[in-house]
């Protein structure tokens, strides 16, 4: 049978691949905002700046060091959804995923629902950032034209 | 986790799609076929006016839910001209369904010829074709056996395929639902073709 122009079948253990690569770059580039942050004020990494919900806030530098690395974490994965994804139609959707999970991970970790309210709004950020940054480099990109000569134009 | 989710949904409660396509000579009843196809299996369907249908330029597209399948219909126009056409469109079909006007004893050989490219294309190796002897509400009409008689040159074409011809009016209805339950039962069973994969992403 001849295949129908960009029909996606859906094909479940590449979509959970996906979400498992994504959220390993979500950690892996936030471990390295993290400790990149961490390197140039000289203070200790600690699992506490990914995980603890009490941590982020304005208050306190460690707390705004934090909430920088997530915003810059933000940008890093939009770039993750354009290159592993690739679909402008299932950016926010792999976006909330990996939020999703890292709401789970906050919370097994500190053993209690994140309440801080600093913390949802970064969380809001990210999410806004990375969706819409991811959206419209998929859409740059599945717009590009297709080039329908293979052979280089000649000067006429 | 949306994707994956809604995916599995679709997946265990979306119906197979298979494509059918109508041939036939022009004014053989296609379009009226297809209309009373769609008001005979779907519900809330108002079907347009038999009297008011007029020659397909092109084609007409329906949706038909039979038990656990849905039909495609794909109405093509049978003049001439558009035939060259038909061939564009079989490598994704599911089966045929092939109309003839049984009043037309003038066209009959007209109609065969064109019967026989399509039994004999490449692209439609094994699959099931319906033959329609249609407007069988005319007096005058051929019966079953007239029209099997003119086309029995065609058998050995046919090859290896589900094949049935079929009495019916497509102005009453007489025969459709028929014609289409053994269609569907056909083109579930043909593993060489299997069900259109869809979008479900």
């Amino acid at each position: 049978m001849a295949g129908q122009f960009r029909s996606y079948v859906w094909d479940p253990l590449l979509i959970l691949s996906q979400i498992v690569l994504m959220q390993t770059v979500y950690y892996g580039s936030l471990g390295l905002w993290l400790a990149l942050v961490d390197g140039l004020v000289r203070s200790s990494p600690s699992l506490d700046q990914m995980f603890d919900a009490e941590i982020l806030g304005f208050s306190t530098p460690p707390g705004r060091l934090s909430m920088m690395s997530f915003i810059l974490n933000a940008l890093t994965c939009a770039l993750g959804l354009l290159y592993f994804i690739r679909r402008g139609k299932q950016c926010l959707d792999f976006t909330v995923t990996v939020h999703f999970f890292h709401l789970l991970g906050c919370w097994f970790y500190s053993s209690r629902f994140p309440s801080a309210l600093t913390w949802w709004l970064v969380q809001a950020v990210c999410i806004a950032l990375m969706a819409v940054i991811g959206e419209y480099l998929c859409m740059r990109t599945e717009l590009k034209e297709i080039p329908l000569n293979s052979a280089p134009k000649s000067n006429v | 986790m949306y994707t994956l989710l809604s995916g599995l949904y679709k997946y265990m409660f979306q119906k197979d799609e298979y494509c059918i396509l109508i041939l036939g000579l022009d004014n053989a009843g296609k379009t009226t076929f297809l209309e009373q196809s769609k008001t005979r299996f779907n519900k809330n369907y108002k079907g347009m006016s038999l009297s008011k249908i007029t020659t397909t330029v092109g084609l007409n597209i329906g949706t038909v839910d039979v038990g656990k399948a849905r039909l495609m219909f794909w109405d093509l126009g049978g003049q001439e001209e558009l035939q060259s056409l038909w061939d564009k469109y079989y490598a994704e079909c599911h089966g045929v369904i092939y109309v003839i006007d049984s009043t037309d004893e003038e066209r009959l050989a007209e109609s065969k010829q064109a019967f026989e490219k399509v039994v004999t294309s490449e692209a439609l190796c094994g699959v099931p074709v319906l033959v329609l002897a249609n407007k069988q509400d005319v007096e005058t009409c051929l019966s079953i056996p007239d029209i099997k008689t003119a086309f029995s040159d065609c058998t050995s074409k046919i090859g290896r395929r589900d094949c049935l011809t079929q009495a019916c009016s497509a102005l009453t209805g007489k025969g459709v639902r028929e014609g289409i339950e053994w269609m569907v039962k056909c083109v579930v069973r043909n593993v060489h073709r299997p069900p259109r994969q869809r979008d479900i992403t």
